[in-house]
């Protein structure tokens, strides 16, 4: 065996496997599996990296097709979000993991928005949720949760990383007190789901503050921004609205 | 219907990292 406790890491290796396959991603589940002959020999072959490399290539393929709708989306977020963490590791190595435990109330946060999220997406099938009204609204508010509770905290994890591949670690504290606007200036080229950010947040404003208005015979939204005191209009638009597309695809991106 | 796209890549690129750490590292469970 590789290690002494090569059994225990066969086991996870098993594990993740069996993650994917539950996911359906089938092919990703079989390269996973591949590598446990590893921990049954006696080196590392030389070739690991360019496995490990071809097995990235096979999940993004498989993430991306997993919906017809936004795959050149899922694709871009996948390549960009391995290039930024792939750079710290290298630059790290084999210190990652305790980096990794210094963003864990980043991540946990964003499991949580995840989960409300999660289940609102199980519910927007229209076989599920009848009425078209409540699922506009329901897309609405996981909207606000995307742009509020996942997009700003992937951002302040993503910048982490950005700044490990510097040399630089930034602080927790550090981290919370920052926001997308700064982060945005610092992650070049800006990651796919950052773009047009200020439109995301008028959106959001137009959800947070009841000024949007669902029309089910168009089956569009109109999002309106009113500056509070000037009373001046920011922002007014119409956009489409499918029960089958999320906010993202608002094609707002 | 899958769940917010970045947030879900993000994850993916995490567990697979986990090999890397699973192969190479002398003690991936510090």
């Amino acid at each position: 065996m590789l290690y002494p406790d090569s059994n225990r890491r066969i086991n996870d290796i098993n594990d993740l496997a069996n993650l994917f396959k539950v996911k359906g991603h089938l092919q990703t589940s079989k390269g996973i599996s591949s590598f446990v002959k590893i921990q049954h020999g006696k080196k590392i072959p030389s070739n690991f990296l360019k496995k490990l490399d071809q097995l990235f290539t096979i999940c993004e393929g498989e993430f991306a097709a997993t919906t017809t709708i936004g795959q050149t989306y899922r694709k871009t977020c996948f390549q960009e979000i391995k290039a930024i963490i792939f750079s710290a590791i290298s630059r790290t190595y084999p210190k990652f993991g305790q980096h990794m435990l210094a963003i864990y109330p980043f991540v946990k946060r964003l499991r949580q928005g995840r989960e409300i999220t999660g289940t609102i997406a199980d519910w927007m099938d229209p076989k599920k949720i009848k009425d078209k009204n409540l699922r506009a609204y329901l897309a609405c508010f996981a909207h606000l949760i995307i742009v509020e509770g996942l997009f700003d905290e992937l951002a302040r994890i993503l910048y982490y990383f950005v700044e490990l591949t510097k040399g630089n670690s930034v602080s927790v504290d550090d981290l919370e007190k920052t926001n997308v606007w700064k982060i945005q200036r610092k992650i070049k080229p800006t990651p796919i789901f950052l773009r047009k950010w200020r439109e995301k947040k008028y959106i959001r404003n137009a959800i947070g503050h009841a000024q949007f208005y669902f029309d089910p015979r168009t089956n569009t939204i109109r999002f309106v921004n009113i500056q509070e005191k000037t009373g001046k209009v920011t922002y007014d638009k119409t956009l489409n609205f499918s029960s089958l597309n999320w906010p993202w695809n608002w094609k707002i991106l | 219907m899958e769940l917010e796209d970045s947030v879900e890549a993000f994850y993916y690129v995490i567990l697979i990292l986990r090999i890397y750490d699973l192969t190479l590292s002398k003690n991936p469970y510090k």
